[in-house]
C-alpha cells in the first residue's frame, strides 16, 4: 500500500509536468505579453523594454527553467491585469466551483439511482423508457441553451429563482439542475445495465434462497456490485466538474474556476491560465487516485501492490 | 409397490410441471409434464443430459427460475401446500429454511463483496429470532464446523476469492443446512470442483443430509454418485421424465433405452475394444421435438418401429420385479417408463442396435 501510493504520487507529478510544460508552451507560442499590458500608443522600445523586464527576451530554455523553479516555489507570477498573484485569484475562485460542482455531482446521481432502482423493484419497461429517454432528451440540449431555458421559465416567467450570480443558496437551484440533470442519463444507462446484469448472478439467487426480500437483496447484494463501474466514471465526472463547468459558469455568472480561466484565456492573461490549469490538474490526479483507492476499498479482489 | 413406500404421505410432489420460456416465435416448453414425489428421509436423484430440464424443475420448485421462464402449468405440493400458488411473503418463509439448495458454481455463488461469515450470517438470520450478533457469529461458527472447515472463525472473515473450490462449496451447504431444512436440493454439487476434492465434498453433503434428517433431490449426471448416494432415481431426457425406478432396478434393469444407453455409456457394455459406448446423435432443441417419442431419432430400440414417431408414450408403470430381488431395507418403489417398448429385454436390443 505505501508503495502503491509512492507509485501514484511519482506519476501524478509527472502528469504535472505535463501539464505546466504544455501550458508554458502554448503561453509563449503566442507570442510576448507586453503589448497587451501597455497603453496602444506605447512605442515598439517601451513594449521591448517591458518584455525584457517580465523575461520575455531570454533563450526559452532559461525561461522554462525560471518558470519551473517559481513554480515549485509556489509563484504563478503577477496576473497581468488584475496585477495580484496568479494563484490567488484561482484559488480564491475555488469554493464557488466546489459547491457548484458538490450539489450537481450529488444530484445526478442521486436521481439516478433512485431511478436505477425504482426500475428494478417495479420491473418496468415503462418506466425504463421514460428515464433514458428524457434524460438522453435533456442530453442532446446543449447546457447553455438549456441554462436559457430556465432561466427563462423560472427566472423571468415564474420570478421564481434568481438568473444570475452567487447570492443566496437559492442561485445555486438554476446551475445545479443544469448540471445534474445534463449527467443524469449517463449514470441511469449504466447503473440500469449493471444492475440488470447483477440480477443475472449467481450469488443473487443465492440471496434469494436463503429467503431474502426483492428490496434487500438489491440493495444489500446488487447494488454494491453494480456500482463498481459507475464508481469510475462518476469519478471522471467529478474531476471534470471541480475543473470548472465553463459553459454553465458562464450563462450563470457563476464566479467559479471555469469563469476566471475563460476570463484569462481571452484577455491572454497567461500566469493566471498556467496557474488555473496547474490545479485543475491536481483536482484531477487527486480525485482519480482517491477513486482508485474507494474501487479498493469496497471491492477486496482488487489489491493495490 | 411395497405397502411400506404406499403408507407414506410424500414430503414433495411435483404433478404434471410445465415450464415455458417466452421466446420470439411464441413459449417454448422446456420442461413438458414432469411428475415425481419425495419422501422424508429419501435421497432422490435426477438424472440426464445438459438441457434436459432438471435443473429448471428445481429451480421451479424453490421459485428461483431464471427471468423470462416460468411455470405454465402443474403442481408442486410441498408438506401438501402448492408451492406455485404461494405468494411470494409465504415462499420466502419456506426458502432456506424448510427448503434449501446447493447450487453447481461454488465460485459464483456467493457474494464476492461480502466476507464468507456476513454471507452466513443472513442465511441464519432470516429464520431465526432473537439472535444477537454473537450468537449468530456463533452459529455461523458451528454451521462451518460441521461441514469440515478448519478454523471457521479466521475463514469467517474472509473474503470468498480468498476461499478454494472445495471450501466454498462447503460453505455452500453450511449456508444451506443453516436450518435443518426438510428438503435439500443440491444442483450438481460437485460437478465445478476439482476430482480430487469431490468426493469429500460429497461426504459432507451425505453427512450434514443424514444429520439432520433432510431428505434431498440430487442432481447429477455422475451415474457413480446416484449409484453411492441415491435411493431411487428419475431419469429425464428433453424436459420429461423416461424413467423412475429404485436405484437398483435402474442399475440392473433399466427400463427404458436412454436410460440403457446412458449406463452403457459409463460401464463400457456392449463395445469391443474398451471404447465406451456413445448414444447417436445429440437431444433435440425444446423448440424442435420430433413428434412421438423424443428419443426416437436417437433409439436403438425404435428402428422401423412408426408408432414411436407418431404417438408420444407416457409414464407407464412397469410389472413389479420378482421378490427378493432387492437386499433387505431397499423397498422396490414402483418403476416406471415412458417407452412403448419398456421392458427387460431393453438391453438386449441395444446390442443388436450396435451391431447393425
Amino acid at each position: 500500500m505505501p508503495r502503491y501510493l509512492l507509485h501514484r504520487i511519482a506519476q501524478a507529478a509527472f502528469t504535472l509536468f505535463c501539464v505546466l510544460t504544455f501550458a508554458f508552451v502554448l503561453g509563449r507560442a503566442t507570442g510576448k505579453p507586453a503589448g497587451l499590458l501597455l497603453p496602444d500608443n506605447a512605442t515598439a522600445a517601451e513594449v521591448d523594454a517591458l518584455n525584457g523586464a517580465l523575461g520575455f527576451n531570454e533563450p526559452l530554455h532559461v525561461q522554462f527553467g525560471a518558470f519551473l523553479a517559481n513554480v515549485l516555489a509556489g509563484d504563478f507570477g503577477q496576473s497581468y491585469r488584475q496585477r495580484e498573484p496568479a494563484l490567488d485569484l484561482v484559488i480564491e475562485r475555488l469554493p464557488a466551483t466546489f459547491e457548484l460542482a458538490f450539489w450537481s455531482f450529488l444530484l445526478g446521481l442521486v436521481l439516478a439511482l433512485a431511478a436505477a432502482l425504482a426500475i428494478q423493484l417495479t420491473g418496468s419497461r415503462t418506466l425504463r423508457s421514460l428515464f433514458i429517454w428524457g434524460g438522453s432528451l435533456r442530453q442532446s440540449v446543449p447546457d447553455f441553451f438549456f441554462a436559457l431555458l430556465a432561466v427563462l421559465v423560472f427566472s423571468v416567467a415564474l420570478g421564481l429563482l434568481p438568473s444570475l450570480g452567487r447570492m443566496s443558496p437559492a442561485s445555486l437551484v438554476l446551475p445545479v439542475l443544469t448540471i445534474a440533470t445534463g449527467q443524469f442519463v449517463l449514470y441511469v444507462r449504466l447503473m440500469d445495465a449493471a444492475l440488470s446484469d447483477q440480477a443475472s448472478q449467481d450469488y443473487v439467487r443465492t440471496a434469494f434462497a436463503k429467503g431474502q426480500s426483492r428490496a434487500r437483496v438489491l440493495v444489500s447484494h446488487m447494488l454494491p456490485n453494480a456500482l463498481l463501474p459507475v464508481l469510475t466514471m462518476a469519478g471522471l465526472n467529478l474531476g471534470s466538474l471541480l475543473g470548472g463547468t465553463v459553459v454553465v459558469e458562464a450563462v450563470f455568472a457563476w464566479p467559479g474556476l471555469g469563469q476566471v480561466l475563460t476570463d484569462a484565456v481571452s484577455q491572454r492573461d497567461f500566469p493566471i491560465v498556467q496557474a488555473g490549469l496547474l490545479v485543475v490538474a491536481l483536482i484531477f490526479v487527486t480525485v482519480n487516485l482517491a477513486v482508485d483507492l474507494l474501487s479498493a476499498k469496497v471491492d477486496p479482489r482488487v489489491s493495490l501492490a | 409397490m411395497s405397502p411400506a413406500a404406499e403408507s407414506r404421505i410424500p414430503l414433495l410432489q411435483v404433478q404434471d410441471l410445465a415450464i415455458e420460456a417466452t421466446g420470439d416465435a411464441g413459449p417454448v416448453r422446456l420442461v413438458d409434464g414432469v411428475s415425481f414425489e419425495v419422501h422424508q428421509d429419501e435421497v432422490f436423484a435426477l438424472v440426464g443430459e445438459s438441457g434436459s430440464g432438471k435443473s429448471l424443475t428445481v429451480l421451479a420448485i424453490m421459485d428461483l427460475l431464471p427471468p423470462g421462464v416460468r411455470v405454465s402449468a402443474g403442481r408442486i405440493l410441498f408438506r401438501g401446500r402448492d408451492l406455485t400458488k404461494l405468494p411470494e411473503r409465504d415462499l420466502r418463509r419456506i426458502r432456506g429454511k424448510d427448503l434449501a439448495m446447493v447450487f453447481q458454481d461454488p465460485m459464483s455463488a456467493l457474494n464476492p463483496l461480502q466476507r464468507v461469515g456476513r454471507q452466513l450470517a443472513e442465511a441464519v438470520k432470516l429464520h431465526a429470532t432473537g439472535l444477537n450478533r454473537k450468537q449468530t457469529a456463533e452459529k455461523v461458527h458451528r454451521l462451518l464446523a460441521a461441514v469440515g472447515v478448519p478454523d471457521p472463525a479466521g475463514r469467517a472473515a474472509a473474503y470468498p476469492h480468498q476461499w478454494s473450490g472445495g471450501m466454498r462449496q462447503r460453505a455452500m451447504i453450511a449456508m444451506a443446512m443453516a436450518h435443518d431444512p426438510a428438503l435439500l436440493i443440491a444442483d450438481e454439487p460437485t460437478t465445478a470442483l476439482d476430482v480430487t476434492v469431490q468426493a469429500q465434498v460429497m461426504d459432507v453433503l451425505a453427512a450434514a443430509r443424514s444429520r439432520a434428517g433432510s431428505a434431498m433431490i440430487l442432481i447429477t449426471h455422475d451415474l457413480g454418485l446416484v449409484a453411492e448416494a441415491a435411493d431411487r432415481v428419475a431419469v429425464m431426457y428433453s424436459g420429461k421424465v423416461v424413467e423412475t425406478a429404485g436405484v437398483r432396478d435402474l442399475f440392473h434393469r433399466p427400463a427404458h433405452p436412454y436410460t440403457v444407453g446412458l449406463l452403457a455409456s459409463v460401464l463400457g457394455e456392449g463395445t469391443a475394444g474398451g471404447r465406451a459406448f456413445t448414444i447417436p446423435g445429440s437431444p433435440p432443441a425444446a423448440a424442435d421435438r420430433p413428434a412421438g417419442c423424443a428419443f426416437a431419432p436417437r433409439c436403438h430400440a425404435s428402428l422401423d418401429q412408426g408408432t414411436c414417431t407418431t404417438t408420444a408414450p407416457l409414464l407407464e408403470l412397469l410389472p413389479t420385479p420378482p421378490a427378493g430381488a432387492h437386499g433387505p431395507g431397499h423397498p422396490a418403489g414402483p418403476r416406471a417408463a415412458a417407452c412403448h417398448f419398456a421392458g427387460d429385454n431393453a438391453g438386449q436390443l441395444l446390442l443388436k442396435g450396435q451391431q447393425a
